[in-house]
């Protein structure tokens, strides 16, 4: 028979105490602890910001003018450099305001390119990938200016060319605004540069001036005088034409006279305004006219 | 002699020692439950010899720290950064986000995620955050209630954490330029 110790009872007593404070703590349903434990990490991050400059838009000032014998203007072409300053990477996209209604803006052909390079200083043809709409209805940027990195900049050509003759919009003007957009994917975060604005104006031939009356050798005719548009000798390339206010032809002076004798029946009412224009010879560009009005009474006409 | 040996391991046979367990079981349960109380009744004390008993530990430490991406957020851009946390103690861990603190609300943090994840390998690093399938904690960094990493840590055992923070695609602009310039992660490990 095996024997039975008091260490064994010992043992089988510490057993079932054991035993039972487990059963009785798993079977009440009272809360049992659990162990745990944690540790915490730090850590910080920040929002990037927007902004963007362009420079060199007013250098888009210009006056479209005759060059050598080419009924048009020359194409002007001009250096927009374009930076992203900002933290964020941007997409960019122009609008041109101060157009609306404006008749020449559709007479100005708007052209762009980006170049990694300086822009040619007049039109010698634009760079591939270029876009081409007129101020009126932008084209969009070329790909290359579509989008920059935070810290990049990029060179656009904006080349500008009036795409009527010269005569065919005398003396209009446009002053558009150019405003480059860029904006974090499809956000509300943008940025544009403070707006560049800039005038074109299409040439016309400047007024004679000094215009001058005095009475002809009757009392039928006064003789106009006047003096040449500044650039422009008593021979150059400028003649004159004295019209009535509905335009119609009442004399023409070719070769540079500036004196011209109107009589009593040159003048339809009483009393009659006329004007006397300066026409460039050229390319007929002629200029609004300086006006004058003439007393007339039966056939007799009188200076004012 | 013999007699009196005889009865003492009648007491202590197997049967009995059943029979006494499942008397004194039941007599402490009904106690416990009756009263309604506390443990604190539990006064009384066996003497237990011939054994030793050591407890153990629950021990998460942060065994590198947090390195978040130095790139400032935008709208849709989400950023990375990785840690490692190591069960130091006795006994495996189930790992989860406990809380996110230091966050002031602005136009910046109420538009921030805030996302963690436990990689799958210990040897991973920021560089493989990007293409863990999910982040099983994911909260707007102004309202980062607590939850589940989905992890279970075996004692002695590291894990790469990898933490995420995403911009809104449609967070407003007023939103630029603002940070959450020191927020603390707390992750929690509980014995499972």
């Amino acid at each position: 028979m095996r024997s039975f110790s008091f260490q064994t009872m010992r043992t089988r007593l510490a057993v079932i105490a054991g035993l039972s404070v487990f059963l009785v703590l798993a079977g009440s349903g009272v809360a049992a602890a659990v162990w745990t434990s944690a540790a915490s990490v730090a850590g910080s991050v920040t929002a990037a910001t927007t902004s963007l400059t362009v420079g060199g838009a007013n250098a888009l000032d210009t006056q479209y003018a005759f060059a050598g014998d080419a009924s048009h203007s020359p194409t002007i072409v001009r250096t927009l450099v374009i930076k992203n300053t900002g933290t964020a990477p941007l997409g960019y996209t122009l609008s041109i305001s101060g157009i609306a209604g404006n008749t020449l803006a559709g007479s100005v052909t708007l052209t762009l390119w980006t170049s990694t390079g300086t822009c040619p200083s007049t039109g010698v043809g634009a760079g591939s990938g270029a876009t081409t709409g007129t101020l009126a209805s932008p084209p969009a940027l070329p790909s290359g200016a579509l989008s920059a990195a935070p810290g990049a900049s990029f060179t656009l050509c904006v080349s500008t060319a009036l795409n009527t003759t010269i005569v065919g919009s005398q003396g209009l003007t446009v002053t558009p605004t150019f405003t480059i957009t860029g904006t974090v994917g499809t956000s509300t975060w943008t940025a544009s540069a403070p707006d560049a604005t800039f005038t074109q104006t299409v040439y016309r031939m400047a007024n004679p001036t000094s215009l001058t009356c005095s009475p002809g050798k009757s009392d039928k005719t006064v003789t106009l005088s006047w003096t040449a548009p500044v650039g422009y000798g008593s021979t150059g390339n400028v003649s004159y034409q004295v019209v009535d206010t509905a335009g119609t032809l009442i004399q023409a002076q070719p070769g540079g006279q500036t004196t011209v004798s109107i009589g009593s029946k040159d003048v339809n009412s009483t009393p009659g305004t006329l004007f006397v224009q300066a026409k460039e010879d050229l390319y007929g560009s002629t200029s609004p006219g300086v006006s004058i009005t003439l007393g007339q009474q039966g056939n007799k006409i009188f200076c004012p | 002699m013999s007699a009196e040996r005889g009865a003492i391991q009648r007491m202590f046979s197997i049967r009995s020692i059943l029979k006494a367990l499942a008397a004194v079981s039941v007599a402490l349960f009904v106690g416990v439950v009756a009263t309604g109380g506390t443990y604190a009744l539990w006064n009384s004390s066996v003497k237990i010899g011939g054994g030793t008993v050591k407890a153990g530990a629950a021990t998460l430490v942060i065994s590198r720290a947090l390195t978040m991406s130095s790139t400032l957020l935008y709208p849709g851009l989400t950023t990375y950064g990785a840690s490692e946390v190591t069960n130091s103690g006795d006994v495996p861990l189930q790992l989860n986000l406990q809380s996110l603190t230091g966050v002031t609300s602005n136009g910046f943090t109420q538009n921030l995620t805030v996302s963690v994840a436990v990689a799958p390998s210990a040897s991973a690093s920021v560089a493989d955050c990007p293409a863990l399938s999910s982040y099983p904690w994911s909260r707007v960094a102004t309202a980062p209630t607590a939850g589940s990493l989905g992890t279970t840590l075996s004692a002695g055992a590291s894990a790469t954490l990898c933490v995420s923070t995403s911009l809104a695609s449609n967070a407003p602009a007023a939103a630029q330029g603002q940070s959450a310039p020191s927020f603390t992660l707390t992750v929690g490990g509980t014995q499972p």
